[in-house]
């Protein structure tokens, strides 16, 4: 696994320098509100961890990987440990530009302090869980499909969430970033910190079992 | 004899190519060439070699095992050139280097370093900036470097000029001078099997129709070219393909001496090339 992972990074190594730079470029954009800011990030840390995961297609390298000495198994578990650490630097650098944004535009961010806030714990672990949620749905469809019919077959589960989201917004239920962070606020406060991380940090470790499982079972009925 | 490949009654489907009861064996320490025209079903066989696909029929074992199963193990003992010698040609030879290092416990690092000078390879220069030659030549020197026991090559000659092409060719004679290595590749170039090969396949829509030592078949074969009474030869057990040619028939024997009978004043009797064979066995026109 750690050759994978190794590779995956001196693949990427020619373009860390566009990384940080990038975010803080689009994330200016983030000044106009809160939720832009929010979904920006999302969209940037998304795009970086797609790109991580779906590295060996895009180069159309998957039958050279296949032919080097590691099982199918490794494979994927290495695609899910580098799909998560990538959604992990993604949340980090949405902190870092999020807090460049606040210093330089300081009346424009004000999306409420304490719970709520953007930079809470709670803001920022929603904003960990989305991009870990899209990661988790995304894997399975390219390890069945390959890329290009994955990509479409997530992009219909996509355009189906995204629809659900606008009807929510529409019918009054507000920006679903803040929705959500606000939900996730509420579970810290009725059941206390340690249980509801606890619940949080649980779910998310068996929606990703149950996703690498799935990614596992069709990558290796998959021939190349 | 020690058999690194063993490949029994393989049947599968696959794209536009299904291989039908395709068998032979590599011994440790020889050439293997596999030849066939496009969509015959070479590199669905390679696939098959290296697990990237699984029979539907027949069983394949390299170094004895199922690469199906222990692939992992298998593979780490198979150096390999695909039909795309390099994947992510963004990166630099020395970068390739050392992300393929990465996966073998064996690396031998200056064995590559040796190879890259051999080859002449620039260690800075990208992937996407190497002709398909150096492309080819990077690939073998990274196929080369963990000690691997069988090397699989899928058309490593194709688009090289003709200098290079024998250059390449040396190579893999050089490279089972140890009785070590064993070399299997495919090819659509007749004269390179010709040139190294100990052992010929020859695939046309996914079956086998030749299989044996090349040496057998250039000596022992014979190729009688007369006229039209040639005809009457196809009958004979020692027939094995028969073609209409501008002076009567071309008729392909597996035997010399059963050739000599049919060779009269009006026709000759001459030892076939690949190519001859290639045309005649199991040809529309063969018997």
């Amino acid at each position: 696994m750690k050759a994978l992972i190794r590779k995956d990074l001196r693949l990427l190594a020619p373009y860390w320098w566009l990384i940080l730079p990038g975010h803080v470029l689009f994330s200016a954009n983030g000044v106009i509100s809160p939720e832009f800011l929010f979904w920006i990030g999302v969209a940037l840390a998304a795009s970086f961890t797609v790109g991580l995961a779906t590295i060996d297609w895009r180069f159309d390298a998957d039958r050279f990987v296949a032919a080097l000495p590691v099982d199918r198994v490794t494979q994927v578990r290495a695609r899910y440990v580098g799909a998560i650490s990538a959604g992990i630097l993604g949340t980090v650098l949405y902190v870092i530009y999020g807090s460049l944004v606040v210093a330089v535009f300081p009346a424009r961010l004000g999306w409420a302090d304490g719970a709520g806030a953007w930079n809470s714990a709670e803001g920022i672990a929603v904003f960990f869980l989305v991009t870990a949620a899209l990661i988790l749905v995304l894997l399975p469809f390219l390890y069945w499909l390959g890329l290009v019919r994955g990509i479409w077959g997530f992009g219909f589960v996509a355009l189906a969430a995204m629809a659900v989201t606008i009807s929510l917004v529409s019918s009054g239920g507000g920006a679903p970033s803040r929705a959500l962070v606000d939900a996730l606020a509420a579970l810290v406060d009725n059941q206390g910190a340690a249980v509801a991380w606890t619940s949080v940090l649980a779910s998310l470790m068996v929606l990703t079992w149950l996703s690498a499982r799935l990614s596992i079972a069709g990558f290796c009925r998959r021939e190349l | 004899m020690d058999e690194l490949l063993v490949v029994e009654r393989i049947q599968k489907a696959w794209d536009v190519v299904a291989l039908d009861d395709v068998s032979f064996r590599l011994p440790r320490g020889h050439i293997m060439g596999i030849a066939g025209p496009n969509g015959s079903g070479k590199t669905t066989l390679i696939r098959l070699i290296l697990g990237h696909i699984r029979p539907d029929g027949g069983a394949i074992r390299v170094f004895g095992e199922d690469p199906g199963v222990c692939g992992r193990d298998i593979r780490s003992r198979i150096g390999f050139v695909l039909d795309r010698p390099i994947s992510y040609e963004h990166l630099s030879v020395a970068r390739l280097g050392r992300l393929v290092a990465d996966f073998y416990s064996d690396w031998d690092e200056s064995e590559f370093q040796r190879l890259l000078d051999e080859f002449e390879l620039p260690r800075q220069r990208r992937a996407s900036a190497l002709s398909r030659g150096m492309r080819v030549k990077l690939g073998l020197a990274l196929a080369l470097a963990h000690n691997a026991e069988l090397l699989v090559l899928d058309e490593p000659t194709t688009g090289l000029d003709p200098v290079f092409r024998r250059e390449l060719l040396g190579r893999l004679s050089a490279i089972i001078s140890g009785g070590r290595t064993s070399v299997l590749f495919s090819t659509q170039i007749l004269t390179d099997l010709e040139r190294v090969a100990d052992f010929a396949v020859f695939l046309r829509n996914g079956r086998v129709f030749f299989s044996g030592p090349k040496d057998d078949l250039l000596d022992r074969w014979a190729i009688v070219r007369g006229g039209p009474e040639l005809a009457a030869a196809a009958g004979a057990d020692a027939v094995r393909g028969i073609r209409k040619s501008r002076m009567g028939f071309d008729v392909l024997f597996d035997d010399m001496d059963a050739a000599r009978p049919y060779c009269d004043g009006s026709s000759v009797l001459e030892r076939p090339t690949l190519d001859d064979v290639f045309l005649l066995l199991g040809s529309k026109e063969s018997q």
